[in-house]
């Protein structure tokens, strides 16, 4: 099926309506946008947070696929399992062989903090399952607190905005080119503004033979601190100001998938949200231009790693 | 070579008698019931277990997928996704690797996932120690897992089989949880009884788990979360189905006895009817029990021994109805917990004995530690100890240490 | 624990439903009385229908479960006055505050013949006016405490300042406490006045029997065998404003149904056909993802009120 939302638009809606996630959270349109890619049958297991508690308050359960969550830190390792299980009974004949494809979700604490080493073994394995974080850039579940992937400056309640320390210190962790790092088939990042570009990469991550990564960034109306009808709109300004380059790792291959027409300054994405707000004050300035350079410094990065000086 | 050798295991029709360790003789039990999934990490004194293991596969005498995790806590993680796929699954664990499952544990009892795990049970750290005590499996006793106890190899192998149908059982459908004691059982060769490949396999039968990921026609959804409305619900369903093992445990230990000769039941009593004074134990003790019990009867001291089998469920009814009438009871616990009343099995034993109204005079021992050996003399030394509880003598403290007093 | 009083909150994440329950238990603090204020949580997320409730008496507290039969209901989202079981298990002789902008009457009428004297107070408004933003938990505490005198007005006042000092700027301090003051003002009386507060007791077993299934016919391990099963969970009372479709511009892009996180545009034959409110948040994604802006987002209190 072409990746065309009318033909798509014919497709089942896999994750049913009258879940709890907030209104306005992105983490059920991107969950939405890959089920929709994918054309195959699909188990998904899922870590513990907002997506796991609001789609799947018992007796109630928003999936329409085969759907397993254990624990906050170990949903690769559950996927991995089931895939063996699989791969056990099809070559014991004792399930018929069909092609299924094996789905890991997890917020970024789940990912780039207490999961990460369940999700590195699993990745070591080889197993084949295409894990899917979603980055809402903080522990958003548990009330909005810090994780590896808040961005420095970001106020979360755990780095709290105060009167000698004005939010989080640390930058975040580069987790997309971590997991590229264990030399696996596929790793992307994506968005759900650009939905073809996500739709296209998650087909792609199913299909290689062994594991893929792809990091998709999913703003988050409370912790971001936005109106709830901004979030598709953010994570397209966050590929404009190149604070989320949208790219893909094909093969140890690095590629740009997007370059924006005009890079927009970092201080449009922070004057966007309320979890920014205090680095608008005059004393935080030097902080909107040391990020500046931090992002500039990242892009240009990833820009030789692409090796795409020219125009894509 | 490989192939004879599987000819060779599965045209056998009678009962093999081989000298092997409690590690390798369970191991073999894991080969001859071959799970379709297991996933383990190594550890003293498991290791040698997991490595026996690993070279079957390595051999193709398994049709298993062996996953060799990063850690214990992943190893449960695969086992608890392949069990709601559909697979039969095993593990095998000790002392730290069990503890750092501990969170999943209670996973797997929830989910009604009839996950087999073998135990080769030590010590938990600090200070390291990696002997054999049961700090690990009682430090589990409260996660929702049936446990069942080996006092030597044969023992260890006729439980690892019996587990598989325990866990299965539509009445149970709970992970079960198979203990030897590290070193002393795991690493000592003994004779041992190694049944058929066909006998175990018709035995254990096949495994269809009413629902499963892999179903793709019937997608369910499993470990969901539960308001306050519906978690008690679910954990007093969970109670029940541990109940009901207890009924299970006993019918599938009668059911291989008729298969092998060799029943079993909740617990064993050796010369305890006419005793007046009783120890209670589990795992590798029982031996050094039994000859102390023998000693003291020829010295005409009514001395006897219950070992469990079983220790959750406990079988509460038949520890009372065993221990009824006698004059003063020791329960011998292989672990410490700290700034309790006595052990946990002392505590359980004297629960048992309360509720159904008998009133013996208990005490608590704590012995075997981090791979300390228990011998007749300190057994003795518990009825000689009971003997002077049961004269009124002046109380002993309530806690007391196995050669360390 | 003769003298005690409860009051069940309702209303969203957001509202400030908890902090109005804590403020008054914070007010019930600074004079020397006793208090509880206990959040009820669950799987919602914001926008969903939350409760909180505060106990305040002249003796100590010792029960600790949810609020069955309250002698006070708070009501601060006027959308949740049609939520099945809202006024549940409040007293006869209870008192109903809503956030609304309706009379007590009109209230009434929808509401029928249930328990309780109600009283009504545009709060959004006046906290728009007084802070900028209308969140209506400051002015309902100053028509609660012309209602019934729980604590004296300046203890409020005091707890809210204490709260709020260093961590809002003296502008919003001081709007708060104008809000204050005006709720205390502005509430509206229905026609039969109220018969004072009833005296505590214990709920009634039927009022704490939760309706559950028994544990035994529950499948084991709590598997749920109904996929997609959610869809009977009405997610429509959480929305504020509602996307409502010029059907003559649309352009059935589909991107509003790609971008809906609710899964609420339903498509037949390529072409968009309905929006699903029984289930739409109203977060206005589609509205504002639309190409050409056919999507408009209208306040529900319109669909409510005509
Ligand atoms: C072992 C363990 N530690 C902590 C928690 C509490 N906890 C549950 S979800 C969560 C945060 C989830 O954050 P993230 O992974 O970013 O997902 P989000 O909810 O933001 O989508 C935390 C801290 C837990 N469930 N288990």
């Amino acid at each position: 099926m072409p990746l065309n939302l009318r033909e798509l638009s014919a497709k089942e809606d896999l994750l049913a309506p009258g879940h709890r996630l907030c209104a306005g959270c992105t983490e059920s349109i991107v969950v939405r946008q890959v089920l929709l890619a994918i054309q195959e049958p699909v188990v998904v297991a899922c870590a513990t947070g907002c997506l796991e508690i609001g789609t799947s308050p018992f007796p109630f359960t928003s999936w329409r696929v085969p759907w397993i969550h254990v624990a906050f830190e170990n949903a690769a390792a559950v996927i991995s399992g089931v895939e063996t299980a699989q791969r056990s009974l099809v070559r014991q004949g004792k399930l018929p062989d069909r092609p299924v494809r094996f789905l890991a979700f997890g917020g970024d604490g789940a990912t780039y903090d207490i999961g990460l080493q369940w999700l590195s073994g699993a990745l070591e394995r080889g197993h084949h399952f295409t894990y899917i974080c979603l980055n809402n850039e903080a522990y958003m579940n548990t009330g909005i607190q810090r994780s590896s992937a808040t961005p420095r400056g970001g106020w979360t309640t755990t780095s709290p905005v105060g009167k000698v320390i004005p939010g989080k210190r640390e930058p975040r962790k580069d987790i997309t080119a971590i997991m590229a790092a264990h030399n696996i088939p596929y790793v992307a990042q994506a968005t759900p503004h650009g939905w073809k570009d996500l739709m296209t990469k998650v087909r792609k991550a199913v299909a290689v033979d062994g594991p893929s990564f792809i990091n998709v960034l999913s703003p988050c109306t409370r912790g971001w601190r936005h109106e709830l009808d901004e979030g598709i709109e953010l994570s397209k300004l966050a590929v404009d100001t190149c604070i989320w380059p949208l790219f893909e790792v094909e093969s140890g291959v690095w590629k740009l998938s997007h370059r924006p027409s005009r890079k927009k300054p970092i201080l449009e994405w922070i004057k966007s949200q309320g979890r920014f707000s205090h680095l608008l004050r005059p004393e935080n300035q030097h902080l909107v231009e040391e990020l500046q350079v931090e992002v500039d410094h990242d892009w240009e990065k990833l820009l030789r790693r692409c090796d795409a000086g020219g125009p894509l | 070579m490989t192939q004879t050798r599987v000819m060779k295991d599965t045209l056998a029709t009678s009962p093999r008698v081989v000298a092997l360790n409690g590690a390798s003789l369970v191991a073999e039990a894991i080969r001859q019931t071959d799970p379709d999934v297991v996933a383990a990490y190594p550890i003293t004194p498991q290791t040698i277990l997991m490595e026996a293991f690993s070279q079957m596969v390595a051999d193709g005498r398994v049709r298993t997928e062996l996953v060799t995790v990063e850690s214990e806590h992943a190893a449960m993680s695969v086992l608890i996704g392949a069990c709601a796929a559909g697979a039969r699954v095993q593990s095998a664990t000790s002392g730290a690797g069990l503890a750092f499952m501990w969170e999943l544990l209670w996973c797997a009892s929830g989910m009604r996932l009839p996950i087999v795990m073998h135990l080769v049970s030590r010590s938990l750290s600090a200070p390291l120690n990696i002997l054999g005590d049961h700090s690990d499996v009682m430090g589990a006793r409260d996660t929702g897992w049936v446990q069942l106890f080996a006092e030597d190899g044969q023992e260890a192998y006729d439980n690892a089989l019996q587990a598989v149908r325990i866990a299965e059982h539509p009445e149970v459908l709970l992970p079960v949880m198979s203990a030897q004691d590290g070193f002393s059982i795991s690493h000592s060769v003994e004779r041992a009884e190694v049944l058929p490949d066909e006998l175990v396999r018709s035995f254990i039968g096949t495994y269809a788990p009413a629902h499963s990921l892999l179903d793709i026609e019937r997608p369910a959804t499993f470990g969901a979360n539960d308001d306050r409305q519906f978690f008690a619900l679910h954990k007093r369903q969970q109670y029940e189905a541990m109940e009901r093992a207890l009924g299970v445990v006993s019918a599938v230990g009668q059911e291989y006895g008729d298969l092998t000769g060799r029943s079993y039941g909740l617990l064993e009593a050796y010369r305890l009817k006419d005793a007046e004074l009783a120890v209670v134990l589990m795992g590798s003790a029982a031996g050094a029990a039994r000859a102390a019990v023998d000693k003291l009867r020829a010295a005409r001291v009514p001395a006897g021994l219950l070992k469990l089998r079983l220790y959750r469920p406990f079988p509460a009814a038949a520890v009372a109805q065993a221990l009824a009438g006698k004059r003063a009871v020791a329960a011998l616990d292989r672990s410490a917990i700290f700034g309790a009343q006595g052990g946990a099995l002392f505590l359980d034993v004297c629960s048992a004995l309360a509720t159904h109204g008998a009133a013996p005079r208990m005490l608590s021992y704590v012995y075997g530690l981090g791979g300390r050996d228990t011998v007749p003399s300190h057994v003795e030394q518990v009825f000689r100890d009971l003997e002077a509880v049961a004269r009124e003598e002046p109380a002993l403290p309530a806690q007391r240490f196995l050669g360390l007093d | 624990m003769e003298g005690m009083v409860e009051i069940r909150w309702h209303g969203r994440g957001g509202q400030g439903v908890v902090t109005a329950s804590e403020l008054l238990a914070e007010a019930a603090l600074l004079e020397g009385k006793f208090f509880q204020a206990l959040p009820e949580f669950g799987a919602e997320r914001s926008g969903a229908p939350i409760r909180a409730y505060t106990r305040l008496g002249p003796e100590p507290i010792q029960i600790h479960y949810a609020i069955a039969e309250p002698d006070v209901l708070v009501i601060l989202d006027p959308t949740l006055l049609d939520t099945p079981g809202l006024t549940q298990g409040l007293k006869p002789e209870g008192l109903i505050l809503v956030n609304t902008t309706a009379s007590p009457d009109q209230v009434r009428s929808l509401l029928g013949a249930t328990a309780g004297a109600v009283y009504t107070l545009d709060a959004s408004a006046i906290a728009q006016r007084a802070i900028g933003r209308p969140i209506p938990n400051v002015p309902l505490l100053g028509a609660l405490l012309t209602l019934l005198p729980l604590v004296a007005l300046p203890s409020l006042r005091e707890s809210i300042q204490r709260r709020l000092q260093g961590r809002l700027s003296p502008a919003v301090v001081e709007g708060n406490l104008r809000a204050l003051e005006e709720g205390a003002q502005a509430v509206r009386r229905e026609q039969s006045p109220h018969n004072g507060i009833p005296s505590f007791r214990e709920p009634s077993p039927a009022a704490v029997a939760q309706a559950a299934p028994v544990w035994s016919a529950l499948d084991p391990g709590g598997v749920i065998l109904r996929p997609g099963s959610s869809i009977d969970y009405e997610t429509g009372s959480w929305r504020s404003e509602r996307p409502v479709i010029n059907w003559d511009r649309c352009t059935h892009c589909m991107l509003c149904w790609v971008y809906c996180p609710d899964s609420c545009f339903s498509v037949q034959g390529q072409r968009l056909v309905d929006l699903d409110y029984t289930h739409c948040k109203g977060c206005g994604i589609c509205a504002n993802q639309c190409p050409p802006k056919c999507i408009e987002m209208v306040p529900e209190l319109v669909f409510q009120e005509g």
